[in-house]
């Protein structure tokens, strides 16, 4: 056993060490690096700078600060609630209510407002394009 | 070109102050690299300090504020150069021995940090925004701030539905203060800003142990951390854990930096009460750590050397504490008073409830083992590692002890607050356990090797 303790063994278990820590932590680097997206493969503009683009006339048109509201409700679908913190980013600086109970109204529906939505409550003020709107609330 | 001047003025102002609390006045050589990596967070600490304090009294006036933030660096400057002419000396830092042992490190350091900065420019270029949390919250603050004119404090709108709106302001006045500098809300500024605390908590870490322990040392640490995928991936993603990371580990080093100035040099303490403060005003983890830090330098430090000794010590932690610490309050009081964390109603249910207990203990093994989101998990190879190479024989190992339980009651805190926590468990572990492992991380890791007796040691020892 004595060479359990002698200079080449404990030399030998240093560098095994050593071998087994960087070389576990540069595979980790290795496989970061293949999982990472080539800077080649960026076609389209990532998926925050799209949704902003959406909402780049409603910028024009709204004040510069204040508060607006903001249809649909983004607690119905896991999806509404993303696409409402996006348009809050987007909108920004404005406060984004997400009761419907103020003028002016964003309405965001990327894929279209769905046929019954506009029937009793809200009038269109402006079609701003790819799904957005500007509403107003009509009287009750 | 503003960017990179409003990242100068930072590092400038950082540097000033840095200079002029350094705890060794005679090791300037020695200690700049790790002065220049400390500075880089506490001169954006700083500057996003004087950036909110600038809104709230003069308001947003852009090249008012330059100039403001010229003149600051012009004074510190001159005080700084001042001090460095009249500067007491003392004890120099003991030289490590050289060997040639530390090539093959350096070559690992390299590699992992050519690879990082690849893999950090891929990410930050495929979402130039950050990932969710960036945008839905940092960055969405930072473009109130800025883009909301003398409308700033509409972030703080109980109207809307701005989250968390009593998170403090670091990251995102840091934004907003770049954003004034270029004049337009661009993503390079954020971007640049996690690459700065990204790159500079690794340089730190290897600076530190370079400085306190061995190059080799310092350069095996660096390696780990830059070849932790998770820490590179959150780094990208803008969100302010990395930051904080960041701070928590200078507070750690310039414990060690105290001790290893034979306690003779009470500025480390004040610089370290700064980026504890500076943690504080990062998130609010920050304030936990920082309760943690003071009960463990009580207990600690009170056996140890009495209680002159101790209010010593603490008059200089509070001197660089303080000044960030009125801000915090101030903020607080003024603009965020409320809070979501502190939902008391069903705590003591919900500390009565062992299943509770076993959830989150389940989740804390298993984020302690893949938190890093390795090939390879390093925690057990680090325990091995440590075992190879020994632990170093030192009389104090004040920093050690400190640095370890004030981790390990932060670490604590954060079970406690998942046990307690109102939102559900499940979601709550998911989205935020490996976030905070990346907190303590660097900090831990630095512990760690200034314990573990160097390759340079063990080799000595080794040979007959």
């Amino acid at each position: 056993m004595r060479f359990l303790h002698s200079g080449w063994f404990v030399k030998l278990r240093l560098f095994a060490g050593l071998a087994l820590l960087i070389g576990g932590a540069l595979l980790s680097s290795y496989r970061l690096l293949q999982q990472s997206p080539p800077l080649s493969s960026r076609r389209a503009p990532d998926e925050v700078s799209a949704y902003e683009g959406r909402f780049a006339r409603a910028r024009r048109v709204l004040p510069p600060h204040g508060v607006i509201c903001y249809v649909p409700d983004f607690n119905s679908t896991e999806a509404a609630k993303k696409n409402f913190f996006l348009a809050r980013y987007a909108l920004a600086p404005l406060v984004v209510r997400t009761v419907p109970d103020c003028d002016p109204l964003i309405a965001d529906f990327p894929s279209g407002p769905p046929p019954s939505f506009l029937d009793r409550h809200y009038a269109v003020r402006e079609d701003l394009g790819e799904g957005v709107l500007l509403l107003k609330r009509n009287a009750p | 070109m503003l960017l990179g001047g409003s990242l100068l003025i930072a590092l400038g102002i950082g540097l000033a102050i840095a200079w002029l609390l350094r705890p060794h006045a005679c090791n300037a050589r020695l200690e700049l690299p790790l002065l220049l990596f400390l500075s880089m967070g506490l001169g954006l600490g700083a500057t996003s300090l004087w950036f909110f304090l600038w809104l709230v009294i003069v308001g947003p006036h852009r090249s008012a504020f330059i100039t403001s933030e010229l003149i600051l660096v012009a004074i510190l400057a001159s005080l700084a150069f001042a001090y460095s002419r009249r500067g007491k000396s003392l004890a120099p830092i003991p030289r490590i021995a050289g060997s040639r042992f530390w090539y093959f490190p350096a070559v690992a350091f390299v590699a992992a940090l050519v690879i990082s900065g690849i893999a950090f420019s891929r990410y930050s270029a495929a979402a130039p925004h950050g990932a969710w949390d960036a945008w839905g919250d940092w960055n969405l603050r930072a473009r109130f701030l800025y883009l909301g004119g003398t409308h700033w404090t509409d972030v703080f709108s109980p109207r809307g539905t701005m989250p968390h709106r009593d998170y403090p302001l670091l990251l995102s006045a840091t934004v907003a203060r770049c954003w004034t500098y270029v004049n337009r809300d661009s993503q390079g500024a954020p971007m640049a800003i996690a690459f700065v605390f990204t790159f500079a908590t690794a340089w730190e870490l290897f600076c530190a142990l370079s400085l306190l322990r061995s190059r080799s040392q310092g350069l095996i640490a660096a390696t780990v951390l830059l070849a932790t995928p998770f820490f590179l991936v959150l780094g990208s993603a803008q969100y302010a854990d990395v930051p904080l990371a960041f701070f928590f580990l200078s507070t750690i080093v310039l414990l060690s930096l105290y001790e290893h100035s034979g306690f003779a040099s009470r500025r480390a303490l004040t610089l370290a009460g700064a980026m504890a403060g500076l943690a504080l005003w990062t998130k609010n983890e920050g304030g936990l750590f920082l309760l943690c830090l003071l009960v463990s330098h009580f207990l600690i430090r009170l056996g140890e050397r009495g209680l002159p000794a101790y209010r010593a010590e603490l008059r200089s932690f509070a001197a660089g504490l303080l000044p960030v610490l009125a801000v915090v309050v101030f903020f607080k009081i003024r603009f965020a008073w409320h809070t979501d964390l502190l939902v008391t109603h069903g705590v003591l249910h919900r500390l009565r409830d062992a299943a509770r207990y076993r959830v989150v203990l389940a989740a804390f093994a298993d984020a302690l083992l893949h938190f890093g989101n390795w090939t390879l998990s390093i925690p057990p190879l680090l325990i091995v590692y440590l075992l190879v190479l020994g632990v170093r024989k030192q009389e104090s190992r004040l920093a050690v002890k400190i640095g370890a339980a004030t981790l390990a009651l932060t670490a604590l805190g954060y079970f406690f607050t998942y046990v307690t926590a109102w939102v559900p468990l499940p979601w709550l572990l998911q989205t935020s356990l490996t976030r905070l492992c990346i907190q303590l991380y660097p900090s831990a890791l630095f512990l760690l090797f200034l314990l573990a007796r160097t390759p340079e040691e063990a080799l000595n020892q080794a040979s007959p």
